[in-house]
């Protein structure tokens, strides 16, 4: 599933507020992390890609199609999970039998899976489940309906540490090497080891897009007693540095093999923010 | 994916009435409970009619009978759950399929739950239909009696479109909102009637005057005129209206986005 977000602006009541502006990007295929400050946009950009809201100016397609035309070929493919969504029936199982229909990819069997790992059954009453528990079942039966494009808003909210792990397991497990999941989230560490890719928005305003193995090529994120020299954002927390460096410097760097994204979240918002998008995005026009 | 569906590239986006047929059942389990409960309600309402009328208090019947008329005017009311707006809106269907259902339910389906067990119970004991009650006013209105069930079930299109329309268009207390809206075009429709009346009453009064001594005939006069005249009026008004509503709602349903 290919996404492109171009010259995407939306505004609310009636132009006074930007919710987004000029927002250019590439979503390929993977698991990919939304960051942004509150009012950032994020939920915005999410529901203008699941075809929910209307750009104000801008297009996103998916696969070529515009999705605010709405056709069952895209909305077939396109899932989105609200952070505030609750399941409209009585139950996940008969959830499932209502919207579940119009989802190719759509297997009972894997819900089944899904809702057992989080341990919850499909024919439990939403009614008698905590809110938890119900956002436990939502996320699970969400993931099975295997959407090409599964957009998902703050997932891990209000779930127990277990449930954490279970749904990374689940990420892990469910998701096809062709599908794109955009996952908006504050709480970065619950899937960390997950992303293929970051989104980083910030007032409005999109400030990168890349995938895990471009910043990757050229970042490294290192940790030290010592700040290191040469680099391009630094942070001390938990008695450590923590450093971004440009890789090819000359110097070795041991480890940095994972992107910091929390690191990379206040780089972006830092003075030298542009410098390190401008490696990155040289690094992107290299291998495009 | 649900049998039937055709989900090849040259077929996906066209319109499918197993698509349509999805729809139903994506709101079955909501519209369970109605279909189950209309028919009953019907019935009871009917065979209380029934009664009332060998008691001698048929007037009583015919107040029950307007009463089914709100179960027509609000059953769409029954396709609206509280989380489901943004499902509905992306519901993998195109917007035409979705807008055949949802009219097809309201302005069909509902009508046929309410009126047609009661019809058939009244069929039984009277051996006429509950409509020949109208086809009867009709006589005493010196109207048509199509034009009476014309504009009665335009009438009924009107509140229901209505009420379809704002429970499509709203997010948030959708069912108040379902039920108080339809009041509006009541009031708008009421206040025209009103003024028809009022012209009516001053032209036809001063002719009358003229030439009845009998006031009984006056009366009955009267109001053969005057609703002749409002019929004749609203009928056209109601159409344009109902057509309106109609548009609107599908437009709606197709193009939400909020």
């Amino acid at each position: 599933m290919d996404v492109i977000l171009k010259n995407l602006s939306y505004t609310y009541h009636r132009g006074h507020v930007e919710a987004l502006k000029d927002v250019n990007a590439h979503i390929g295929p993977g698991i990919y992390l939304l960051l942004g400050e509150n009012g950032a946009g994020k939920t915005t950009m999410l529901r203008i890609m699941a075809g929910l809201l209307f750009a104000s100016e801008g297009v996103c397609t998916l696969d070529g199609e515009d999705v605010r035309r709405r056709r069952p070929s895209t909305t077939s493919r396109t899932v989105y999970l609200d952070s505030e969504e609750e399941c409209p029936a009585r139950s996940i199982a008969e959830f499932a039998g209502m919207q579940g229909q119009f989802y190719p990819n759509f297997d009972p069997e894997v819900m089944a899976r899904n809702l057992e790992a989080m341990r919850l059954n499909a024919t439990d009453r939403v009614s008698s489940l905590s809110m938890g528990s119900r956002r436990k079942a939502m996320t699970a039966y969400t993931l099975a309906l295997g959407a090409d494009l599964t957009l998902l808003d703050e997932p891990t909210n209000g779930l127990d540490i277990e449930a954490k792990i279970a749904l990374q397991r689940l990420m892990a497990a469910n998701v096809r090497p062709d599908q794109s999941i955009v996952i908006s989230t504050h709480n970065i560490a619950d899937l960390e080891s997950l992303y293929d890719g970051v989104i980083i928005l910030r007032g409005a305003r999109l400030v990168l897009c890349a995938r895990v193995d471009d910043i990757l090529d050229r970042l490294a994120f290192v940790t030290g007693a010592m700040k290191p020299d040469g680099a391009l954002h630094a942070e001390l927390y938990n008695g450590q540095w923590h450093a971004i460096v440009e890789r090819g410097g000359g110097e070795d760097f041991d480890g940095g093999n994972d992107v910091d994204f929390r690191l990379l979240y206040t780089a972006m918002r830092s003075d030298n923010a542009q410098r390190i998008i401008d490696i990155i995005n040289a690094k992107k026009s290299d291998n495009e | 994916m649900s049998k039937g569906i055709c989900t090849d590239a040259d077929c996906i986006d066209k319109f499918q009435w197993a698509r349509v047929m999805a729809v139903a059942r994506y709101y079955w389990p909501r519209l369970r409970n109605q279909v189950i409960a209309y028919p009953l309600v019907s019935l009871v309402v009917f065979a209380l009619m029934i009664l009332l009328d060998k008691a001698g208090a048929g007037m009583l019947g015919d107040m029950l009978y307007g009463l089914t008329g709100y179960l027509v005017m609000f059953g769409a009311i029954a396709l609206v759950t509280r989380h489901d707006f943004d499902v509905t809106t992306v519901l993998p269907a195109k917007g035409s399929e979705k807008c055949v259902f949802i009219l097809f339910y309201a302005l069909v389906a509902i009508p046929l739950l309410v009126y047609a067990p009661g019809n058939l119970l009244s069929l039984i004991v009277y051996g006429e239909w509950i409509f020949s009650r109208t086809l009867n006013m009709s006589d005493m209105l010196d109207l048509d009696a199509w034009v009476v069930i014309f504009s009665n079930m335009l009438s009924s299109a009107a509140a229901i479109g209505t009420c379809l329309w704002t429970i499509m268009a709203n997010r948030r207390h959708r069912v108040v909102k379902g039920i108080i809206y339809p009041l509006f075009p009541a009031l708008g429709f009421g206040i025209i009637t009103g003024i028809v009346i009022s012209l009516q009453m001053f032209t036809s009064g001063v002719v009358m005057a003229a030439r009845a001594s009998d006031a009984d005939e006056v009366a009955y006069t009267m109001v053969n005129i005057l609703t002749n005249d409002i019929t004749y009026i609203m009928i056209p008004l109601l159409f344009i209206y109902v057509a309106f509503v109609l548009v609107m709602t599908c437009v709606t349903i197709c193009r939400r986005a909020f």
